[in-house]
């Protein structure tokens, strides 16, 4: 493996194995509690809600999670063993399935009028995969030759999913090519948009994207674009809107409920491979009014300070589930094989 | 006296249960525009967490709640290290971030040095004694790379001047294969007998994981010596150690700057 090969996947996941996980390194403390984040969105950490044990349901990078309508807490991890944990919100296993996603990454809940239905990205296999809530396939979705942009699977590494209101499916290649995909609720194309180049329109690493309904009369899509420490707003269609700059933040992706936004940031700049994670939690109007672990959102003109990682209670935050209750759930890629973490606001 | 050990018991037990992890702060944010200076250079320290607080030194001791309270950017005016640790009551302080700064030394007119690999160089022939650098980020574009298993480097005074030491300062960054090189060795041309002679060498070993930082290394002269011009020779690690992932595959040398003492 050449130099640059190596460093692009291995270097993080070098400096994750020199570090124990957090859940072995607890231990009690006479202090009182710790709370993280800021102004109103302020949370009690609990690194222990799992109670899964690792000898019969494993994980390795825990990706993403969602909460089905029952109240279930679905985790996605690359796992083959189980690569689905569904769990209560008390964070006892009621079961687990999926033994055929090697690269699973991105998890999208969807209900279609009754009935929920997963869609999972695969790195991997370079596929899509919409399946009923306990993994029945329903659709698959191959590299999209469409688009005239891609001429074999392997260039095609789906990151995440997103569906409008209408069935249609968003898929961001955000460890491929950076395009958007749009395909209507049957699997067919209908358009492309995003991709790299130079301009604001454009993408680095989409690794996230999400249909965002607060304002009714004007639903959007927002995409990240990690490497530009941004989420990127566009139109239904795929017309760029805005950038909403996160300054120093490698930010995942999108999660909305409610009026608020929230997104787990792997890592920063200042701190790349040094597990310098947080989760950050944006208005409606996109300003961040918390950081769960990092340094207190402050803006000068309305320009926001570059951000950094100022408590260590994650190390690289992949995903955040916000369930009914409000509670945050948080999952970690390549932090020692650690489950989920919940936080319940204070 | 059973009853309160048993309550004690029951305290712990419970306490385990409910309490938190204990967390620890992340280091305070390290900001400079070079750790390389004439005259003075500013260090900024930043650490936006409610109830924390920054203590410093600059005598290379490790930071204390007893040390230097940090309120304004620090002035640099001379070689020194400043180590810098978060501290708030409901938290660990943190772990230590350290850099250190080197003021000019003595004038130099012009250093050559072999060609480093493509994706990393610099086309700025002054690179090496720009004052810019000191970052510990290979993407910087102050650093030099090379994967080749000998650098030369030529050092051209602005006059003969008597030196003591030569301070060279590396990239270590080992997950990106970046370590420090085996050994090096340093010349000081003679006029009068009109040859190189050997004036000091350095050797280094990387027998365990260290983390990603600046490595200024000093290579002192046997004894003082006049010169004008100085040849190093640096000899880059071929084969990576046996504890690092790529194991047996050669190493890249990093570095950014040069001083003459």
């Amino acid at each position: 493996m050449k130099r640059k090969e190596f460093i692009r996947q291995s270097a993080l996941t070098a400096a994750g194995l020199l570090c124990l996980p957090s859940a072995l390194k607890a231990s009690w403390s006479p202090k009182e509690d710790t709370i993280l984040g800021h102004a109103q969105k302020r949370y009690r950490l609990d690194t222990k809600w799992n109670q899964a044990s690792f000898a019969q349901h494993p994980v390795k990078d825990c990706h993403e999670m969602v909460q089905d309508k029952q109240g279930h807490i679905l985790l996605l991890t690359n796992e083959i063993k189980n690569n689905v944990l569904v769990y209560q919100q008390d964070g006892k296993l009621v079961k687990a399935w999926g033994n055929q996603y090697p690269g699973a990454h991105g998890l999208t809940l969807f209900n279609e009028n009754g009935p929920d239905t997963l869609f999972i990205c695969d790195n991997s296999l370079h596929q899509v995969f919409k399946t009923t809530i306990d993994g029945k396939p329903l659709l698959t979705l191959n590299y999209p030759k469409e688009t005239g942009k891609y001429s074999k699977a392997e260039e095609f590494v789906p990151t995440e999913t997103a569906i409008a209101p209408n069935g249609d499916i968003y898929v961001a290649d955000g460890y491929g090519k950076d395009f958007i995909i749009q395909y209507d609720y049957k699997g067919n194309y209908i358009r492309h948009f995003g991709g790299r180049g130079e301009g604001d329109q454009y993408l680095l690493n989409a690794h996230g994207i999400c249909v965002d309904t607060r304002n009714p009369l004007a639903p959007c899509l927002i995409v990240t674009s990690r490497q530009h420490n941004a989420f990127k707003r566009y139109t239904m269609e795929g017309v760029y809107v805005e950038t909403i700059p996160l300054p120093g933040a490698w930010v995942c992706r999108p999660v909305i409920r409610g009026d608020y936004l929230y997104a787990a940031v792997l890592q920063t700049n200042a701190r790349q491979g040094e597990q310098s994670g947080f989760v950050i939690i944006l208005d409606k109007s996109f300003k961040v009014v918390s950081s769960l672990g990092g340094s207190t959102p402050t803006y000068h003109n309305d320009q926001l300070e570059e951000m950094y990682q100022t408590v260590k209670a994650f190390q690289y935050p992949h995903d955040v589930c916000v369930d009914n209750d409000e509670n945050l759930y948080v999952a970690q890629w390549n932090s020692g094989q650690v489950y989920p973490y919940k936080l319940m606001p204070v | 006296m059973i009853k309160n050990l048993l309550t004690l018991f029951l305290l712990l037990i419970f306490g385990a249960g409910f309490c938190q992890d204990h967390l620890q702060l992340a280091p305070p944010l390290l900001t400079y525009p070079s750790a390389f200076f004439t005259g003075s250079t500013q260090v900024q320290l930043r650490f936006r967490q409610p109830g924390a607080e920054i203590r410093y030194t600059l005598d290379g001791k490790e930071p204390t709640r007893h040390d230097l309270l940090y309120s304004d950017p620090i002035t640099i005016i001379t070689n020194c290290t400043l180590k810098a640790r978060s501290f708030a009551k409901a938290f660990d302080a943190s772990e230590t971030v350290t850099a250190s700064f080197f003021k000019d030394g003595k004038k130099i007119r012009g250093i050559e040095f072999s060609k480093p690999n493509p994706a990393y160089t610099n086309s700025g022939k002054d690179v090496l004694h720009d004052n810019l650098g000191g970052m510990p980020d290979f993407h910087n574009q102050n650093w030099l790379g090379f994967n080749v298993d000998t650098v030369d480097v030529w050092v051209h005074l602005q006059k003969k001047e008597t030196i003591q030491s030569v301070l060279l300062n590396f990239l270590v960054d080992q997950q990106s294969w970046i370590f420090l090189p085996e050994k090096i060795l340093l010349y000081g041309y003679d006029d009068l007998r009109r040859t190189y002679l050997k004036m000091g060498e350095e050797t280094y070993e990387s027998d365990q994981f260290a983390p990603r930082a600046c490595s200024a290394q000093t290579i002192k002269l046997a004894k003082q010596f006049a010169t004008s011009l100085i040849h190093l020779r640096l000899c880059t690690m071929k084969k990576m150690p046996d504890w690092h992932v790529s194991k047996g595959e050669h190493a890249h040398l990093f570095m950014d700057e040069l001083k003459v003492y």
